[in-house]
């Protein structure tokens, strides 16, 4: 397949088991603020994984919904790290952090509103400018939506694509849990979100609170999102695939082998689809 | 609501509650509006608690979690994040802990969280190359009065006057803990990275001196003179410099 194949998310509990055991991962993805730091051991671990798989950078603090002024030292330092480690392509999150200068660390949603759509496009397109390649844009899990919103989640993140000309990682379980605590059609959004665009999927665990569900990346992927991730991979046929866990991280060999459930689901896709 | 008004109202009721946001967030029976918001306020907490876990194990450990927890939630109100990564959050904690923690806990709690937080830092300095004892023995007599030394980015030097490091080997070990804080006679302590590892060590106060003077960018004839009153300045200076260089602490060399 032309895409990157199957990766994982590279944690530091890993670090010594990935170069001791080369295990059978296509791709890794970092966390970018994990390495823009000085030096020492992240940095170390990642120049000497980079060696031996292709990574993609994945962010948590390009805020691209905020109203407040993109931060030019974040951006700064992600283009130096991208520099360092040639990754395969750069993400970060429809969403928005904080505002007045303050960093919440969480992933808000944004309204679906004309407003937020040109803000935002006009955001990617800087950052795209400022780092000279097409970034991916990933949909969040959310608990809240605002009476506001004049258009649906896929509907605006269609949109975005064409207006800011970038492209998408589509996170399985984020579609999941907010069909569930939205009330919508996770077919649905599949289904709005143009194929051309996507480029990476993530799978990752969530909890269920009975009433709602908060994606919490702390547990195998649920039975529910492997069925979404069969209808993803029937509609968008040749997408990276990778696994997210960030808490609660088992041995490595526990999450090459919830891998490998997605490299043979999707393989007896395409099977089937032959 | 404009964007910029909702996400101020939105921010307003995560760090303090405040009401606004509830107007245009749509709830249902099943998942209502209160709930919704507190997955993000209380989130907001708890994810800082868990985040600052990781620069203030011992801090934690030697607190109590509640006593860690109520703090971080405190700090988290005050003195929210300012910067991208929630790497660098948390430098205000030393600060809180002498504050809100009476006596010997609070000063030791908070000697602690300074030795932590200067470990964190150290963890991931910057990597530079370090000078040999042979690129120094290539250096001619003459210009040695006035030689100058860089030292490694991930040295820091901490006065102590508690049993603060004490603390911090029974939160690495998991072992028992101290039967108290104690107040001991201030020390100045030195920690540092070599290659991946950290090591520390307590300083003489001959060596702080000396250590603190190349800090500065002193030459090396003021740092002879914080060691006078030793009857061999320079040969004592030598033999300083020459564990600096074992220890990877000299990273560079100026020259007048």
């Amino acid at each position: 397949m032309s895409s990157l194949g199957f990766g994982l998310g590279l944690r530091t509990e890993h670090y010594e088991a990935v170069l001791r055991e080369r295990p059978r991962v296509d791709w890794f993805e970092v966390l970018s603020e994990n390495y823009l730091v000085p030096g020492g051991k992240p940095l170390y671990y990642l120049d000497r994984i980079r060696e031996r798989y292709p990574v993609v950078m994945h962010g948590v603090s390009l805020s691209i919904g905020s109203t407040a002024p993109l931060d030019r030292d974040y951006l700064t330092a992600l283009k130096y790290l991208a520099t360092r480690i040639g990754p395969r392509w750069i993400s970060d999150h429809l969403c928005w952090t904080g505002v007045d200068g303050v960093n919440l660390h969480d992933l808000m949603p944004l309204p679906y509103t004309q407003e937020a759509l040109r803000h935002v496009a006009g955001r990617i397109a800087q950052v795209q400018d400022f780092l000279g390649e097409r970034i991916l844009i990933e949909n969040v899990s959310s608990y809240v939506s605002y009476s506001s919103s004049e258009m649906t989640e896929w509907e605006f993140l269609a949109r975005l694509t064409e207006e800011a000309d970038c492209d998408l990682l589509l996170d399985i379980n984020n579609i999941y849990v907010s069909s569930v605590n939205h009330d919508f059609d996770p077919q649905a959004f599949l289904a709005g979100v143009p194929v051309a665009r996507v480029r990476q999927f993530h799978l990752a665990g969530h909890h269920d609170y009975g009433t709602y569900i908060v994606d919490t990346h702390d547990a195998p992927v649920a039975p529910q999102v492997w069925q979404l991730y069969r209808a993803a991979v029937a509609r968008f046929p040749d997408v990276a695939t990778m696994i997210e866990r960030d808490a609660h991280i088992p041995p490595l060999a526990e999450l090459v082998a919830e891998l490998d459930r997605a490299r043979e689901l999707a393989g007896a896709l395409r099977v089937e689809a032959a | 609501m404009r964007l910029a008004e909702l996400q101020r109202a939105f921010q307003a009721h995560i760090l303090s509650g405040t009401a606004g946001i509830e107007a245009i967030v749509p709830g249902s029976e099943r998942f209502d509006v209160a709930t919704r918001l507190s997955v993000y306020s209380a989130g907001y907490a708890e994810r800082l608690i868990e985040a600052l876990a990781q620069t203030y194990p011992a801090v934690k450990f030697a607190l109590g979690e509640r006593t860690y927890a109520r703090l971080v939630r405190q700090l988290a109100q005050t003195s929210p994040s300012r910067h991208y990564s929630v790497r660098y959050y948390g430098a205000e904690l030393a600060a809180l802990i002498a504050r809100e923690l009476a006596g010997p806990r609070g000063r030791g709690g908070r000697e602690l969280a300074l030795w932590e937080w200067d470990l964190a830092a150290a963890f991931d300095a910057a990597d530079t190359p370090t000078v040999s004892a042979a690129d120094l023995a290539a250096i001619e007599p003459e210009a040695w009065p006035a030689l100058r030394f860089m030292i490694a980015p991930s040295l820091h030097v901490r006065t102590l006057q508690t049993n603060a490091v004490q603390w911090w080997k029974a939160a690495c070990a998991e072992g028992p803990r101290p039967q108290r804080w104690r107040a001991r006679r201030p020390a100045e302590w030195v920690l540092w990275r070599a290659e991946l590892a950290i090591y520390f060590r307590e300083l003489e106060p001959a060596e702080a001196r000396a250590l603190a003077a190349a800090r500065r960018g002193a030459t090396f004839e003021a740092m002879c003179a914080e060691l006078e009153g030793d009857a061999a300045a320079a040969a004592r200076a030598a033999t300083l410099l020459h564990g600096w260089l074992k220890a990877g602490w000299i990273v560079g060399v100026r020259r007048p």
